[in-house]
């Protein structure tokens, strides 16, 4: 295969991939020509207006659907369906209601055959890494929306993924625990070296959190720019107030403007 | 970090220890007004029964031959001291008999049809076909099929039961199907076909096959009364049939009540067992 070397240069690469769905008949164009790579150990967001396309983005990563052209490859291996050695962390209420939580966190383990001390040891460290090792007999709805999302961050971590995808994991959250869940995951992304690649419709966050940002544009959903973003970390909330984040804010909140009027048009 | 996102839904978690330290008479005061309402309700259903009969009641329902509430106690005093055992014996050994073929088959067979397409196009039209024939009508049949009255009484109270556990459950099985969430997140997991099957689906289709399960129980009472008609000497059903072939009227509605309330108590038995396998659910019908 001429794209072989391709895969084995590129931590994850997204090459030339379409996405075309039905629509009463008719082929509807959801991706068109995506191309980028991510390098190991990178954080990477993907910004857009709503219906750019960039959760069926992270789903063709994760590998629950599969491109129409083109190829996703994922640490020298191509993404034909999902897996624990992609974890993906959901919008919300994907703990799965009838295990508690630590039967959440420690599902992973078990469908991969580790025995029950060890993942018991496993899931104890994980739950302390982000607070709930209290709740851990507890079921997802007695648990709060931030404290259910901490749960689903650290079961897609257990397993020792590849690459972390999440689908706006803050969204429903409120304000005040969103920034809190931020700074954790970086920390979290800090100590495990771990690559993710964030889908998310919050400019702040994405600039608060990513390596680069990925800005993608509407009709049909394509890549508009990619943006490294230079500010130093650690960071944390008052990294806002840096000039640098303004200027790419601005700059950013620009493009998806222009990408939202297209879509009124 | 802990500490701060406590939102009322945690402080849920700490309330359902509180409940378990309430003492038993703390309990009954809080639901006292709900059981004096009840029993009130089950004293003016028996005097206006009383009243009816006693004014000989004839305006469309006639109230002439209807036993009083007192007759049928007596009734059933009666049947007390003339070794009721073994009837209730021979009833209660139908309904489960029935119940319990009835809930294996209906939950294997919903399992199948609600979860594959092939099977369901195999074998769900002959069933749906047999699902409308009223139990009564089965009992020729049962007789003729079956070597002895007893298990054709068997078969009739499985009928009864199988079907409402049979497309609740394939009910069920087909909405947990359609919740792709779950299945995304077992599959990003590392579950397989038959891993999400037994840790997705079956959990998820839970209640639905609790509901089954609830009123296939009270179907096989239902058609006790049916199944007894067949033959044999003994049941509950059985002593009401023959009560109204000798025109007797008092143990026919004692035999009424009493599958009635045995019908009841058994539904109310497993719903209470169904609902110990799901304790996940937090079900409160105050202020929706």
């Amino acid at each position: 295969m001429i794209k072989k070397s391709k895969i084995q240069e590129n931590y994850v690469l997204v090459d030339n991939v379409i996405k075309t769905f039905k629509t009463n008949n008719k082929k509807k164009i959801i991706l068109s020509n995506v191309n980028f790579q991510i390098s190991k150990g990178e954080f990477t967001c993907i910004l857009g207006p709503s219906g750019c396309g960039k959760s069926t983005l992270l789903d063709l990563l994760a590998g629950f659907t599969k491109p129409d052209e083109g190829l996703i490859s994922v640490s020298d291996e191509v993404v034909r369906k999902p897996g624990p050695e992609r974890g993906f962390v959901f919008q919300k209420n994907s703990l799965i209601p009838w295990q508690t939580l630590e039967q959440n966190v420690g599902y992973g383990l078990k469908l991969q055959k580790f025995n029950s001390k060890d993942i018991e040891e496993k899931v104890t460290k994980y739950l302390k890494l982000v607070g709930l090792e209290k709740y851990r007999k507890a079921y997802p709805n007695q648990l709060s929306g931030g404290m259910q999302q901490r749960g689903s961050i650290i079961r897609a971590l257990i397993t020792n993924p590849k690459i972390i995808l999440m689908d706006e994991p803050f969204g429903a959250v409120d304000a005040q625990t969103r920034s809190l869940l931020q700074e954790m995951l970086l920390k979290i992304w800090r100590e495990f070296e771990t690559t993710v690649v964030f889908v998310t419709h919050d400019v702040d966050e994405a600039i608060l959190l990513a390596d680069r940002v990925i800005i993608m544009g509407v009709n049909p959903g394509h890549i508009r720019e990619i943006i490294p973003i230079n500010i130093p970390r650690p960071r944390s909330l008052d990294s806002s107030f840096l000039e640098e984040f303004q200027k790419v804010k601005i700059k950013i909140l620009n493009l998806i403007k222009e990408e939202t009027l297209k879509l009124m048009q | 970090m802990t500490l701060t996102n406590f939102s009322s839904k945690s402080n849920f978690y700490f309330k359902s220890f509180k409940k378990e330290r309430l003492m038993l008479w703390e309990l009954i005061r809080i639901n006292s007004k709900t059981y004096t309402r009840k029993l009130i309700s089950i004293i003016l259903f028996f005097l206006l029964w009383e009243f009816l009969c006693w004014i000989d009641f004839n305006f469309i329902i006639n109230f002439v031959f209807v036993p009083t509430p007192v007759e049928v106690i007596n009734a059933f005093i009666q049947f007390i001291n003339d070794s009721p055992w073994v009837h209730f014996k021979a009833s209660i050994l139908r309904v489960i008999g029935g119940f319990i073929s009835g809930s294996i088959l209906g939950i294997f067979v919903g399992l199948l049809i609600g979860s594959s397409k092939v099977l369901e196009d195999l074998l769900a039209t002959p069933l749906e076909l047999l699902r409308p024939i009223p139990a009564v009508a089965w009992i020729p049949l049962a007789i003729l099929m079956f070597p002895d009255a007893e298990s054709g009484m068997y078969y009739i109270t499985f009928v009864g039961a199988f079907y409402p556990i049979l497309i609740s459950t394939q009910k069920a099985v087909e909405n947990s199907l359609s919740d792709r969430l779950m299945i995304r997140v077992g599959q990003s997991l590392g579950a397989n076909s038959f891993q999400l099957f037994k840790d997705i689906i079956v959990p998820s289709s839970l209640p639905g096959i609790s509901a089954g399960l609830v009123i296939g129980m009270g179907n096989a009472w239902f058609c006790l009364v049916t199944a007894e008609i067949i033959a044999g000497r003994f049941g509950i059903g059985y002593k009401t049939w023959e009560s109204y072939v000798i025109s007797e009227y008092p143990p026919i509605v004692m035999g009424m009540v009493l599958i009635g309330l045995m019908g009841a108590f058994s539904s109310f038995v497993v719903l209470k067992i169904t609902d110990s396998f799901m304790p996940w659910r937090t079900i409160s019908k105050d202020g929706i």
